[in-house]
C-alpha cells in the first residue's frame, strides 16, 4: 500500500493506492484563486495510474468542508477524460450535507450507463 | 426588522477567504439554519472572488460587502470599481441573462458543467460561480454600475 499526502494551504488530499483502488481523500477547504494548478497534476496522475493498473479511482469528498466554483473545472475535466477513456471512477460525497448533495448530484450528468463512472452519495 | 453587516475589505485573496468564518457566524447568529448559513456564505465568497478577479482597484480602493437579513429575504451585495467599457461587464450581463433564460437554475448549472468539462483549464471567466449562486444559493442576481464606475452586484435569496 502506498500513501502520499498533498497539501495546499487549507486543502489536503491524501492519495492511497491499494491492491484494488487509487483513493483520494479530500479534507479542508479548496478556496484558492487557481486551484487547478495544485489539483490538475494530482488528478491527472491518479487517473493515469488507475487506467494503467485497472484499479478503481475513488475521489472521496465526504470530509471536504468547502470548495469554490473554480475547483469544479479540474474535476469535470477529469470526469470527461475518464468518460472517453477506460478508467473506472467513483466520486463519493456526503448526501446528508446539503451543499455536497447539490454540488455532486449535478455532476451525475457525467455518469456512464455501465456505472464505470459514478457518483455515490453516502 | 432587519439585521445588517457592512464591511470594507482589502481587495486581495487572503482577506476574502477570511470572510467565510465571518459570514457563517453572522448568518448563523441571526437565526438562519446551518444549510442556509452555508449556502449564503458560499454566495458571499463567490461574489467576493469575482470582485477581486475582475475589479479595477487603485491603491486606496476597497471592496464593500453588505449582508442584510430581512423579513422575507437575504440580500448580499458586493461593490467594486470597474471600467465602464469593460468586456467583463458585458460578460456579466450576458451570463445573468443566460441564467434567467432557464426555468430551473439546475439546468443552467449542468449545462455550464458540461461546457467546462470540454474546455482547457484557464483562470476565471467560466461564469460557474454565478450559476452556482443561482442554483445552490437559490438567489436572484442583479447588478448596476453607478456614475463613479462602481459595480454593485447583488444576490437576493428568498427565505
Amino acid at each position: 500500500m502506498e500513501r502520499s499526502v498533498f497539501t495546499e494551504k487549507t486543502l489536503q488530499i491524501e492519495v492511497e493506492e491499494t491492491t484494488d483502488t487509487v483513493h483520494l481523500r479530500w479534507t479542508g477547504r479548496s478556496n484558492e484563486r487557481e486551484p487547478g494548478r495544485f489539483l490538475a497534476p494530482i488528478l491527472d496522475r491518479a487517473l493515469a495510474s488507475a487506467e494503467a493498473s485497472g484499479k478503481l479511482l475513488v475521489l472521496d469528498f465526504r470530509a471536504l468542508d468547502y470548495m469554490n466554483s473554480s475547483t469544479f473545472t479540474p474535476l469535470v475535466r477529469l470526469m470527461e477524460s475518464a468518460r472517453t477513456g477506460l478508467a473506472r471512477v467513483r466520486m463519493v460525497y456526503r448526501s446528508g450535507l446539503k451543499w455536497q448533495q447539490l454540488s455532486f448530484s449535478a455532476m451525475k450528468v457525467f455518469e456512464t450507463l455501465d456505472r464505470r463512472i459514478e457518483l455515490r452519495g453516502e | 426588522m432587519s439585521q445588517e453587516l457592512a464591511l470594507k475589505l482589502e481587495p486581495n485573496w487572503c482577506t476574502i477567504k477570511d470572510i467565510w468564518d465571518v459570514s457563517v457566524d453572522f448568518f448563523g447568529r441571526e437565526g438562519l439554519g446551518p444549510d442556509a448559513a452555508y449556502a449564503l456564505s458560499m454566495v458571499t465568497q463567490e461574489l467576493l472572488e469575482n470582485a477581486v478577479k475582475y475589479g479595477r482597484f487603485s491603491s486606496s480602493d476597497k471592496i464593500d460587502l453588505g449582508m442584510r437579513i430581512g423579513e422575507g429575504d437575504v440580500t448580499i451585495e458586493v461593490k467594486s470599481p470597474v471600467s465602464p467599457d469593460d468586456d467583463q461587464l458585458r460578460h456579466l450581463d450576458d451570463t445573468i441573462q443566460w441564467i434567467r433564460g432557464f426555468q430551473d437554475p439546475f439546468e443552467a448549472y449542468v449545462d455550464r458543467l458540461k461546457l467546462l468539462s470540454t474546455q482547457p483549464q484557464r483562470e476565471g471567466g467560466s461564469g460557474l460561480g454565478l450559476v452556482r449562486i443561482a442554483y445552490e444559493g437559490q438567489a436572484i442576481l442583479d447588478f448596476y454600475v453607478d456614475e463613479s464606475g462602481v459595480l454593485a452586484i447583488s444576490a437576493v435569496h428568498r427565505r
